[in-house]
């Protein structure tokens, strides 16, 4: 039975981790589905589509004004671009800050409503053909919005999720434990989307044909996993385009990261009440990107639990070297924990040297 | 090199805590507490995130 147990929780979790990434290549490779992807650009006979930039705010007085200019500087014609600003009753004068901005529509609820509320009300404001979500703390790059509308010329494309680039302190794409798999998440979003779509998008930078939307139901978490999952049901592609980037730094520690990692799979579970349907392989198309990627990943600490107690009931040479490894590997991640706390201790002194 | 050991030492620590925060999302959602304007800094950048 233990041994049972072992190997069902080893080769789920290798598959997880890595049967999935080559299923994933394999797949690409005989069955790809390229986008038609074409730029606009007046001149060429080919106008752009008007967009509306959708940004849900709460308190956010430190990002408001260079989200604003940020969204203004974007390499697209101005008079086919709508700014909207959905303020959920910010208490730290964002409203005031935002309503500073020449060509931003501010759209305001006197109480509390959530970012699917705030969302709702932008996108009723909302006139373009293209909705563009994006949260007020990330930087577009110029030709951002350019290269994820150029995406629609596609016409099985519904949904489009741009990349998310976190920077280390020296400016450059980090590479450490949440980096890394950052880095490693995205490589198997390219892939997805390669073969049909990616099950969610970037919370920071993503667009969808307005046709599309679905108001939010109050206190969803991720709706940038709702919104792109709703869409592929409906029959589109929702893809995945590196050339669309957004930039962002990488959390400060590996327990902000664990903070903003609860939140998002708490969403995850969410998800699966809001959208039970994604559960149905004749409903979902892609329900094996769904169960592989989210689901899996959703099953793998008890995968690991379950790998490390049937471990403890299994003799031989082979069982108690691999009980060693995984001994070895807990150990390390202690050693990590405290250096982390160390670290963490270091930098508060820093902040605060006292008297 | 210090910085290589580090990040081998992070490693183990960043894989263990981010399943733990799977077990702390579930616990998190059958709470109700889920959320989005909860305050999550990054550096360099204003301390709040959904």
């Amino acid at each position: 039975m233990a041994q049972m147990i072992f190997w069902a929780a080893f080769v789920g979790m290798l598959y997880v981790y890595a049967g999935y990434p080559l299923l994933l290549a394999v797949w690409r490779r005989l069955a790809p589905r390229p986008i038609h992807k074409r730029h606009y650009s007046l001149g060429q006979g080919r106008c752009e589509p008007t967009v509306s930039i959708v940004i849900a705010m709460g308190n956010e007085n430190r990002n408001v004004l260079a989200k604003m200019r940020n969204c203004m500087e974007l390499d697209y014609p101005a008079s086919k671009l709508q700014i909207i600003a959905s303020l959920d009753a910010p208490t730290d004068g964002t409203d005031t800050l935002v309503r500073r901005c020449p060509g931003v529509e501010v759209v305001s609820s006197q109480a509390r409503i959530g970012k699917a509320g705030a969302l709702n009300n932008g996108v009723e404001r909302a006139t373009g053909e293209i909705l563009l979500f994006a949260d007020s703390r990330q930087h577009f790059e110029k030709h951002a919005l350019r290269e994820i509308v150029a995406n629609f010329a596609d016409q099985s494309v519904g949904a489009v999720s741009g990349e998310l680039i976190l920077l280390d302190e020296r400016g450059q794409e980090s590479s450490d434990g949440a980096g890394a798999y950052w880095r490693y998440e995205k490589k198997i979003r390219a892939m997805e989307s390669a073969i049909h779509s990616v099950p969610g998008a970037t919370g920071a930078i993503y667009a969808i044909r307005r046709e599309l939307f679905v108001p939010l139901s109050g206190g969803i978490v991720l709706d940038d996993v709702i919104i792109p999952m709703r869409i592929v049901l409906g029959g589109w592609r929702a893809i995945f385009d590196s050339a669309a980037r957004a930039y962002d730094g990488a959390s400060e520690s590996p327990e902000r990261e664990y903070q903003r990692k609860t939140r998002t799979l708490a969403g995850n579970y969410q998800l699966l009440v809001e959208l039970p349907q994604l559960l149905l392989p004749w409903r979902n198309p892609i329900f094996v990107q769904f169960v592989s990627h989210k689901l899996g990943r959703l099953l793998v600490p008890y995968g690991l639990a379950a790998f490390f107690i049937s471990n403890l009931f299994l003799t031989g040479v082979f069982y108690r070297t691999v009980l060693a490894c995984q001994v070895f590997w807990y150990l390390l991640a202690v050693v990590g924990w405290l250096l982390s706390t160390q670290r963490q201790s270091h930098h508060a002194a820093i902040s605060n040297p006292g008297p | 090199m210090t910085s290589i050991l580090e990040k081998l030492l992070f490693f183990p620590y960043t894989f263990v805590l981010m399943n733990w925060a799977v077990v702390a999302g579930l616990y998190s959602f059958a709470r109700g507490s889920t959320g989005v304007w909860e305050p999550v800094s990054r550096k360099e950048r204003a301390p709040w995130r959904w």
